[in-house]
């Protein structure tokens, strides 16, 4: 009934809310669930993920690809995505742009399973495209690459954050899953002045640098402050800023899907839902913004 | 001429990624480091110094031991009950550290946490612990399995052919435990929020058990087994249906047992012996 997402709003579906969810069927644009949780074919999870495919475009977002290890992927990682990818035809498939695998101090390979923050170097965005292709190549489709909330940055830098984004998706063909919340956290972690301003700069830097149709979708989140860091934990509702610079994103990039993340201290699934509702407000205003300016274009011609 | 820009080109793509290695093996050892460093390494060439390094830092460990504690506790329930919450974080903690996952699916972190148990000194007055760990285990580990395939075809070799050219493959992620500790009578205890502390004194008094585990559509299920039952079931994994059958206890009611096994999918498929491995991965 709800097979359709572009330009639509959507909700992270989390375990919590299976009943509620399945009870009341909302009139949302899409359903994002981890890759990671419904890997496994044979449980309960796999069984509600295919009776909501039924009814929703479905996308997947993972997070233990580790797309930026310099060490490559995990074959059976990636064995295991492209398997869920066949059972579940998702719209979109997307992972972050970070690394989680690397050597231990025994040689073997440790996954730290959390989305560590990648240096902007040359070498890394090698490393991106020829992970990027890996991935591509197997599940026979383009993914899209999430931009991190990180509590780190490097000195050594060959590219701004959004003309690395640029660059790898020119090079790869991959699209960037623009998280509007991972932005705001990144500006107020390095201090700046004004946040929203830094934010919205990170966006028009984006716009001129980046291929037409390179976004895919946008994610939306809460965060909050914790022991002298603003921290990425998707625990509440998206902050007045983070709405104002998404409304900047829209204006820049047109109507996309977007989603409304929330994975710790769940609330009712109601409060997720109306963060969406929020958000589907903004994709109509915008798109609404479109059409008037196209039919006052036409007009004058 | 025209090989060397590319032969120059390849070597710095080589020295890059080299670089990027070393940078991403150095916060990762930062991050499991057994306590945090005061100073980024070197090599990492991070601009955050200080406090707010130590911030960073701290909040990556965080989330990592976040990460962990969730995971083994849905994992490892029974263990949980027998701990306590902050007892078994503490746990999950260094083991966290000591035995970094390998892979990116945290359904499947808590493979070495038994042994880990094992090892901790301020548990060795809970030594049934690490084989809990492994019925927890084992009745979580069994949902990533696929269902039994038991067909009619199966059935009809039982009765045609000589059950000596016959091997009985049981279904995957069956588990036959043994343990000195009466394990399932422990998980029993604690399947109740608050188990009688009486009958948690006694418990390890009893004698050890055999556990049987398997799964019955999506819901893990498992039994203590008679010496008998266990006697077959080890027979069944080793051996074709003939020596089994020529091995059970004299009073070992097969039909009995294969009436329960179809109906609870524990047989995977009958298959005749020619060229064919068992197929189960049902341990003792």
């Amino acid at each position: 009934m709800n097979i359709q997402s572009a330009a639509r709003a959507g909700i992270g579906l989390r375990q919590p809310h299976y009943r509620a969810f399945r009870e009341d069927w909302p009139a949302i644009g899409f359903v994002e669930v981890h890759s990671e949780n419904f890997f496994n074919p044979y449980d309960a999870a796999a069984q509600v993920l295919a009776r909501v495919r039924a009814e929703y475009a479905v996308s997947l977002h993972g997070v233990g690809l580790a797309l930026g290890s310099a060490c490559g992927l995990d074959d059976d990682h990636l064995a295991q995505l492209a398997a869920l990818v066949a059972r579940t035809e998702p719209v979109r498939v997307s992972d972050h742009a970070c690394f989680a695998r690397a050597a231990g101090s025994d040689g073997a390979i440790v996954h730290a399973n959390d989305l560590l923050p990648v240096a902007f170097t040359r070498g890394t965005l090698a490393i991106f495209c020829a992970n990027v292709q890996r991935v591509q190549d197997c599940l026979r489709r383009p993914i899209l690459v999430e931009n991190l909330s990180s509590y780190l940055d490097f000195a050594e830098r060959d590219f701004s954050e959004p003309g690395f984004f640029a660059e790898l998706t020119r090079r790869s063909g991959c699209g960037l899953l623009l998280d509007v919340n991972n932005l705001m956290v990144n500006a107020l972690n390095a201090g700046a002045d004004d946040a929203l301003a830094a934010v919205c700069a990170w966006l028009d830097e984006l716009a001129r640098g980046m291929p037409a149709g390179g976004i895919g979708e946008v994610h939306l989140a809460g965060h909050s402050r914790q022991q002298g860091l603003v921290i990425d934990d998707h625990s509440c509702v998206v902050s007045a800023p983070v709405w104002q610079a998404y409304a900047h994103a829209l204006r820049l990039f047109g109507p996309l899907p977007t989603l409304l993340e929330w994975d710790t201290e769940l609330p009712e699934l109601g409060v997720l839902l109306g963060e969406a509702a929020k958000a589907q407000r903004l994709l109509d205003a915008e798109a609404a913004a479109r059409a008037g300016a196209a039919r006052q274009a036409e007009a004058v011609a | 001429m025209n090989g060397q820009p590319a032969v120059r080109d390849a070597a710095l793509a080589a020295r890059e990624n080299a670089a990027e290695a070393l940078r991403q093996q150095t916060l990762l050892q930062a991050l499991f480091a057994p306590l945090p460093g005061a100073a980024p390494p070197a090599a990492l060439g991070v601009i955050q110094q200080g406090a707010r390094w130590a911030a960073a830092l701290a909040a990556y460990r965080a989330n990592g031991l976040e990460h962990a504690r969730i995971a083994l506790r849905a994992q490892f329930p029974t263990v949980l009950a027998m701990l306590g919450e902050t007892a078994f974080d503490a746990v999950a903690a260094r083991y966290w550290l000591a035995q970094p996952p390998r892979v990116g699916d945290l359904a499947h972190v808590g493979a070495d946490f038994p042994r880990c148990l094992e090892a901790q000194a301020e548990l060795a007055a809970w030594p049934w612990l690490g084989d809990s760990a492994r019925l927890d285990l084992a009745l979580w580990q069994v949902l990533f399995a696929a269902p039994a395939r038991l067909a009619e075809e199966d059935l009809q070799r039982l009765a045609a052919i000589d059950p000596a050219q016959l091997r009985v493959v049981l279904a995957a992620g069956t588990r036959l435990l043994e343990s000195r500790w009466p394990v399932h009578h422990l998980w029993l205890l604690h399947q109740t929020p608050q188990p009688a502390a009486d009958a948690l004194r006694a418990a390890p008094r009893r004698p050890g058990e055999t556990v049987w585990v398997w799964r019955e559509a999506l819901q893990a299920h498992c039994r203590a087994l008679p010496p008998a039952d266990a006697r077959w079931l080890r027979a069944l994994c080793a051996g074709t249906l003939g020596s089994a059958l020529q091995n059970a206890d004299e009073n070992f009611d097969v039909s009995a047992w294969l009436q329960q096994a179809v109906a609870h999918g524990w047989i995977d498929r009958v298959e005749p012996l020619s060229g064919t491995e068992c197929g189960t991965d049902s341990t003792v």
